[in-house]
């Protein structure tokens, strides 16, 4: 019989670590799944979704029941993915001020140039699972290029499967303004994938008119 | 006759306006049942919209054929000696309990406040703490010398001095000798810990004294 994840914490804050370990061992795929679509580094993610479960550990004592477990780890693991982001994004703005540069606010609209040469220059695909690899790491890098909120909501969605009523408490905003995200999310994807040839299946692109 | 029976079985006819904003939460199954007899009719009959909810369905399949990603072998052998060499858990004083909220739509940031407050109340009550243990032995001490050097009854009289003279007893001079001394010892190691929060990154926690929860600790 599946233990409820509430029951699994009432004991953790009792000190039994063989409660935690059950927690671990039921959401760690899910969350280093959340957590690399979300910053697309898979080794980050790892330590990310770690950060998480020990900052469940050691905020047993304020747990309290109100809400389900599985939103207040997802709340948990979208605060580290939001701060990661950040760093990030300041790391790259010193790094573009150092070289002179000005850091592009939407980074989306520019094409990046290296798929561009991998996209025309066939060579570069050289067998079938390369050329797998290519396209999963290609539409991973058009999420990432999606702004926070939109990337989060569309990730929390599409991967997690959870609702919008579920998305909205995780990232702080109304269900109306997770429908808008999503929505604005797919569009921005549609033309991405449009633009760079991406195929739905392997004998059909995404149509156009 | 039959035209009104159509009219009567059809939804309530939306613009494509209307219907375009619709087609993901459509595509997720978010929509109310009405909604999507609407939006059903709608694409049924404009073939823009179905085009346009054609292209969205095939973005989502597009999203889901990239495969998950798993935990590697040794990410819970690695979590479970970070997690042991963490302090043991400690109880949490009565004012601090209100820390983690968890957020209901538009009603978080009210919970955050009440949170934010409850954590104001238990910084004063751990201040308050120290501070009247201290201050009440001051004050014994200073109602037994003001009766000492007047030559007054106070309200502590009966208590701390003899009856026959106006006098310190022995009982009160210990009592104020030793509870100040006492106080501030008691006080003084008192810990900070810092644990963190699911809200805010790094939190600091006023947690009492550990000679308060000496059998609550050995029990874990």
């Amino acid at each position: 019989m599946l233990v409820a994840d509430e029951e699994l914490m009432a004991q953790c804050r009792r000190g039994d670590m063989g409660a935690f370990e059950l927690i671990v061992r039921r959401y760690q795929n899910r969350m280093v799944n959340y957590i690399t679509r979300v910053i697309n580094d898979h080794h980050r993610a790892e330590d990310l979704a770690q950060e998480a479960f020990l900052r469940v550990l050691g905020s047993v004592q304020h747990y309290r029941p109100k809400g389900q477990f599985k939103n207040w780890l997802y709340l948990i693991a979208t605060n580290l993915c939001r701060n990661e982001l950040r760093n990030r994004n300041r790391q790259s703005t010193d790094l573009f001020s150092q070289l002179g540069l000005e850091s592009s606010d939407s980074p989306g609209d520019q094409q990046s140039p290296v798929f561009e040469d991998l996209l025309s220059d066939s060579r570069y695909l050289p067998d079938r699972l390369y050329e797998q690899k290519e396209r999963e790491q290609m539409i991973r890098q058009q999420v990432d290029l999606l702004p926070e909120n939109q990337r989060l909501s569309l990730v929390l969605v599409t991967y997690q499967e959870l609702s919008y009523q579920e998305v909205s408490q995780i990232i702080g905003c109304s269900v109306s303004a997770v429908k808008s995200l999503i929505h604005r999310a797919r569009q921005k994807l549609k033309q991405k994938l449009i633009e760079i040839g991406i195929e739905e299946s392997s004998n059909a692109k995404i149509r156009v008119r | 006759m039959q035209k009104s029976e159509l009219d009567r079985s059809t939804p309530a006819q939306m613009s494509c306006k209307e219907v375009k904003p619709q087609l993901s939460s459509y595509l997720d199954q978010e929509l109310s049942e009405l909604e999507i007899g609407a939006v059903r009719y709608h694409l049924r009959n404009c073939s823009d919209c179905a085009f346009e909810m054609m292209q969205m369905q095939q973005v989502h399949s597009v999203l889901q054929r990239v495969p998950p990603v798993s935990a590697s072998s040794t990410f819970l052998p690695r979590l479970m000696r970070k997690a042991a060499t963490l302090e043991p858990h400690r109880p949490i004083p009565l004012f601090q309990r209100g820390d983690y909220f968890p957020p209901t739509g538009s009603g978080s940031t009210i919970k955050s406040g009440v949170g934010r407050m409850s954590r104001c109340l238990g910084w004063i009550e751990g201040k308050a703490n120290q501070l009247s243990v201290v201050g009440l032995s001051i004050l014994f001490a200073a109602v037994l010398l003001t009766a000492h050097f007047h030559d007054q009854p106070t309200l502590m009289t009966p208590v701390f001095t003899s009856r026959v003279q106006s006098q310190p007893s022995d009982l009160g001079l210990a009592l104020s000798v030793i509870t100040s001394p006492a106080a501030y010892v008691y006080m003084s190691p008192r810990q900070m810990y810092t644990v963190d929060s699911p809200i805010q990154p790094i939190q600091k926690q006023i947690l009492p004294h550990p000679m308060l929860f000496r059998s609550k600790l050995s029990d874990q």
